[in-house]
């Protein structure tokens, strides 16, 4: 019996000091080198690195924002400087953790909330279970970073995907062929009621920090639809929140859903996104006074990034132009996706 | 016991039945095996076999079976 | 608290483990119940109350049973008989009272809503509004053990069981709750109520099993999830290649999930020394489907035959059709008959089980078909194949039997998945549009939320669970066996199969926690 108590001890004592050794070694890659960051906390990290006070419009949301909105666009048509702190999939707790980081280095005075997550599930979890893994993300970093094998698995051989202040240029086609999603009806669909927490969090905090808000809605068929509108409006409008749904405003967009689309109307490609961000930039342009940067000397990195953006933009959209729509997927000449 | 061994052959002839003695046990017969079985039995013996006798021990061998009906038999 | 979740993991087991080794062994059983109410609790807040309620009517029920059956020696046949009728009388109220609760919390809204539409099509104008029922977790589970037990103790196969505590834990114990397996009373008395110390060599073989059970539910199952769940959402903008590879992923999600965590349920179990029955045995090793249904959810099999298809076998109106059909119709046709007497019921109630819904009742009477078609022209087919001289265990034949089973599988639990049986059939049409195995090779697959990276795990992780399949199949893997290597290449497979869970398992940033399926069952 002592014997196996024991060993049954040294068993976990070597296990523990075999978990603090992985999470150091997880820490050391995740400081010395950012591509380690998962794909999917990237946008975030950058955030955390932007230049001091030089954001001055935040966006958050999920995959819906980084397919939609291009802050190079923005800098190039008025020089505001924006970031899409957007994450696929994105919870609003994680909204809210973006935003807190966001306004603690930067003083945004526009916040964009894309209304997707409004409606995501999210994982029932009681407050022991919270302790738990709490607990274990605090001394071993292994539980929480512990995706990172991917990482470091397979860095070589795939190029980063660059990002453009957080926007991702996506080049695959795959038509969306449906019509007539945003039929006219009644009923609302009802927001998740944990996710309105943390929204009227966000808005409660903006508002005392002088920040607009607005809430929009990203154009995607397979994402929003009638009664989700009527809902998103009126909850708007309660917390005094500007909303524009780009999904009622397809006759000014003219997004060709034949080509404009990488999944069948789930998310946009490049030549999608470029439609959207033109209205929102007239859209932002025309209600806030954000300032213009593009003559200060000291933002002189974001000219160089746009003129690179604007090269890969080009061609991008005019290969998409160039392609047959049929009902296809995947292109060879696009880039990897990773919603 | 001679003839239920026909009988058993009839259903499987693939079978040593003289000393299998997992018949059950190691999947060899399956239920269908079982029913076609019970309904032989009861016809060539003159048994009537009920629920409560649809225990595994009472299948897994030739010798079993053969126990279960003689003791239906009494 | 599910049985994956890091507060079982790493404080409800630890915690239930220390509390039972310290109390003395009189009062272990209460420690075990006393988690297993946690557990309960922690899912089904009050709902508790119908545990407890199917507990207490079981116990006294069994009890009833028992003393009308018992007979004084000198009984006559006559006063036996009477004994019989009322020891059956008293087993149909405790039926009654446990089934009929399941009946009504699961099958009310299913059954009122096909009765008004049915009179809507003759032109009544009832409008019926589902109302939401709350249903306590693994209520089709206990359920299913009782009347088991109950029918037991009816038929004489075991006694009564005395005390209530040892009633509560056959029908409570935590491990087995939200999932099964279906225990009958025989599987568990001979170790659930020992109340032994804990032993070492227990812990060390419950804790294997458990993370092997883990990395097959979080890093195989969870990430199948994804891709599948996405695929099934929309349906029908899929076609081909794209259904097979949903219809086959989810066959493997269900495999991974469901076995998984059976894995984690027997070898909980295993720490306090308790023996719990085998819910899965390599299942895609099957001959043919009749084989494949004593491999997979053998509980549930296994308790529809003792309870169902054996009963109805040898029941009146069977025996009738035996003896009308050997005169009249000939030995084969009256095989078939019987077969599908007795195997009717049993695929009606394994569809209804699974849920009230369309899709569900046409997979039963899917594999009812099936089965009955097998054993049907089996006998036949042997004696064809002796004929052309074709040898029933070579490689090649049992190859083509393993990919018949796959079609049969990978099609049934299509129609299983499928978001209603309408649902069902246009998958199943649009498997054959457009056929292209194009999409699951050129990348398109990792737009549903997988990386690529994660896809390998999938592919290499399946890979190395069939390989484990494959020996054991072939006995080939023992604990013991294992067990005799030096220490330092143990431990370190135990640090190996804990890492990789940890660090490849689906959880976490970026990852949905995902419920278990047969735990909505």
């Amino acid at each position: 019996m002592k014997r196996n108590l024991k060993k049954g001890t040294a068993f976990l004592l070597i296990l523990a000091a075999i978990l603090f050794v992985v999470s150091e070694f997880i820490n050391k890659s995740y400081s010395c080198n950012q591509d380690m960051v998962g794909d999917r906390s990237k946008n975030v990290v950058a955030l955390e690195k932007e230049r001091k006070d030089s954001i001055d419009m935040l966006i958050v949301g999920d995959s819906e924002t980084y397919t939609t909105l291009s802050p190079m666009k923005f800098w190039d048509q008025c020089g505001i400087t924006s970031f899409v702190g957007g994450q696929s999939g994105q919870q609003l707790s994680e909204a809210y953790n973006v935003f807190q980081k966001g306004i603690e280095r930067q003083s945004p005075k526009l916040v964009l909330i894309e209304t997707n997550m409004f409606y995501r599930k999210t994982n029932k979890s009681t407050k022991a279970m919270n302790a738990v893994q709490e607990f274990g993300n605090k001394y071993f970093s292994v539980f929480n970073h512990h995706s990172i094998w991917k990482k470091l698995v397979c860095n070589r051989g795939i190029k980063p995907v660059q990002s453009y202040k957080g926007f991702l240029i996506k080049t695959q086609v795959a038509s969306y062929e449906g019509n007539g999603y945003m039929r006219r009806c009644h009923g609302d669909k009802r927001i998740n009621s944990n996710a309105k927490s943390y929204v009227e969090k966000i808005v409660r905090k903006c508002k005392s920090r002088g920040i607009d808000v607005v809430f929009y809605s990203a154009p995607s068929p397979k994402n929003y639809n009638y009664e989700k509108h009527r809902a998103l409006k009126a909850y708007a409008k309660r917390l005094g929140v500007k909303y524009v749904d780009l999904n009622m405003k397809q006759k000014i967009l003219k997004i060709d859903w034949k080509r404009d689309t990488i999944d069948r109307g789930d998310h946009l490609n490049i030549a999608g996104a470029e439609k959207v961000s033109n209205y929102m930039i007239k859209y932002v342009s025309e209600n806030y006074k954000l300032p213009d940067h593009r003559n200060d000397p000291s933002y002189s990195e974001w000219n160089k990034l746009a003129a690179n953006y604007n090269k890969e933009e080009q061609l991008s959209i005019s290969r998409i132009m160039a392609m047959n729509t049929g009902r296809q997927t995947g292109t060879k000449n696009g880039k990897r996706s990773n919603n | 016991m001679e003839e239920l061994i026909e009988i058993l052959n009839d259903i499987d002839d693939s079978i040593d039945y003289e000393n299998e003695t997992g018949l059950i046990d190691n999947h060899i017969l399956d239920s269908f095996g079982i029913i076609t079985l019970v309904s032989e039995i009861e016809e060539a013996f003159n048994v009537s076999i009920d629920v409560a006798d649809m225990v595994p021990e009472n299948f897994n061998s030739a010798d079993a079976i053969y126990a279960m009906i003689q003791k239906k038999a009494n | 608290m599910s049985y994956t979740s890091a507060i079982y993991l790493a404080i409800f087991l630890p915690v239930t483990l220390i509390a039972y080794q310290l109390t003395p062994k009189k009062h272990r059983g209460k420690i075990l119940i006393g988690a297993s109410a946690v557990f309960f609790w922690s899912l089904s807040k009050w709902l508790i109350v119908y545990l407890a309620g199917a507990i207490v009517v079981t116990h006294y029920t069994a009890i009833g049973i028992e003393r009308a059956r018992e007979a004084a020696f000198d009984a006559t046949p006559d006063e036996i008989e009477l004994r019989q009728e009322k020891s059956k009388k008293i087993l149909r109220l405790g039926i009654l009272l446990v089934l009929g609760t399941l009946v009504v919390l699961k099958y009310t809204n299913f059954t009122f809503m096909n009765v008004t539409q049915l009179l809507r099509s003759f032109g009544s104008s009832i409008v019926y509004k589902p109302h939401r029922i709350l249903v306590p977790i693994g209520i089709s589970f206990y359920t299913l053990e009782s009347i088991g037990y109950l029918l037991d103790v009816h038929w004489g196969k075991v006694k009564a069981i005395q005390s209530l505590e040892k009633t509560a834990l056959f029908l409570g114990f935590f491990p087995k709750l939200m999932e099964g397996p279906i225990c009958q009373y025989s599987d568990l008395e001979g170790t659930l109520f020992n109340n032994e110390p804990l032993q070492f060599e227990n812990l060390k073989r419950g804790m294997l099993r458990i993370f092997w059970g883990m990395f097959k539910k979080i890093v195989i199952a969870d990430r199948l999830a994804i891709i599948v769940n996405s695929i099934y959402s929309n349906y029908s903008d899929y076609h081909g290649g794209m259904i097979l590879f949903a219809a086959v992923g989810y066959t493997m999600q269900l495999y991974m999930e469901f076995s998984g965590v059976m894995d984690i349920v027997i070898g909980t179990a295993e720490l306090f020394g308790i023996k719990m029955p085998e819910n899965f045995r390599q299942p895609f090793f099957a001959k043919n489907a009749t084989e494949f249904w004593q491999r997979w959810h053998i509980s549930l099999g296994k308790w529809l035959k003792s309870y169902v298809f054996y009963p109805v076998s040898v029941s009146k109106t069977v025996k009738k059709w035996n003896q009308f059909g050997r005169k009249k119709i000939g030995k084969f046709w009256t095989r078939v008959g019987t077969s599908a007497l007795a195997l009717f019921p049993v695929w009606l109630i394994n569809g209804l089980w699974h849920g009230p819904f369309w899709n569900y009742i046409f997979y039963g009477m899917y594999y009812f078909t099936l089965l009955l078609i097998e054993v049907s022209i089996e006998p036949t087919w042997k004696k064809w194949m002796k004929k052309i001289h074709v040898d029933m265990k070579a490689g090649w034949y049992r190859a083509g039997q393993t990919v018949k089973l796959l079609c049969i599988v990978f099609t049934g639990e299509m129609f299983f998945r499928a978001p209603g049986l309408k649902a069902g059939f246009t998958m199943f049409g649009n498997l054959f549009k457009d056929f292209s195995l194009a999409p699951i090779f050129n990348g398109a697959l990792e737009h549903y939320g997988l990386e690529r990276m994660d896809l390998n795990v999938v592919v290499w992780g399946i890979i190395i669970v069939f390989v484990f399949d494959i020996l054991k199949e072939k006995n080939k893997l023992s604990y013991e066996e294992f067990n005799k290597l030096a220490l330092p290449v143990r431990w370190s497979a135990y640090y190996a199969l804990i890492l990789a869970v940890i660090i490849l398992g689906a959880y976490g940033e970026g990852y949905q926690a995902i419920d278990l399926i047969y735990a909505g069952f």
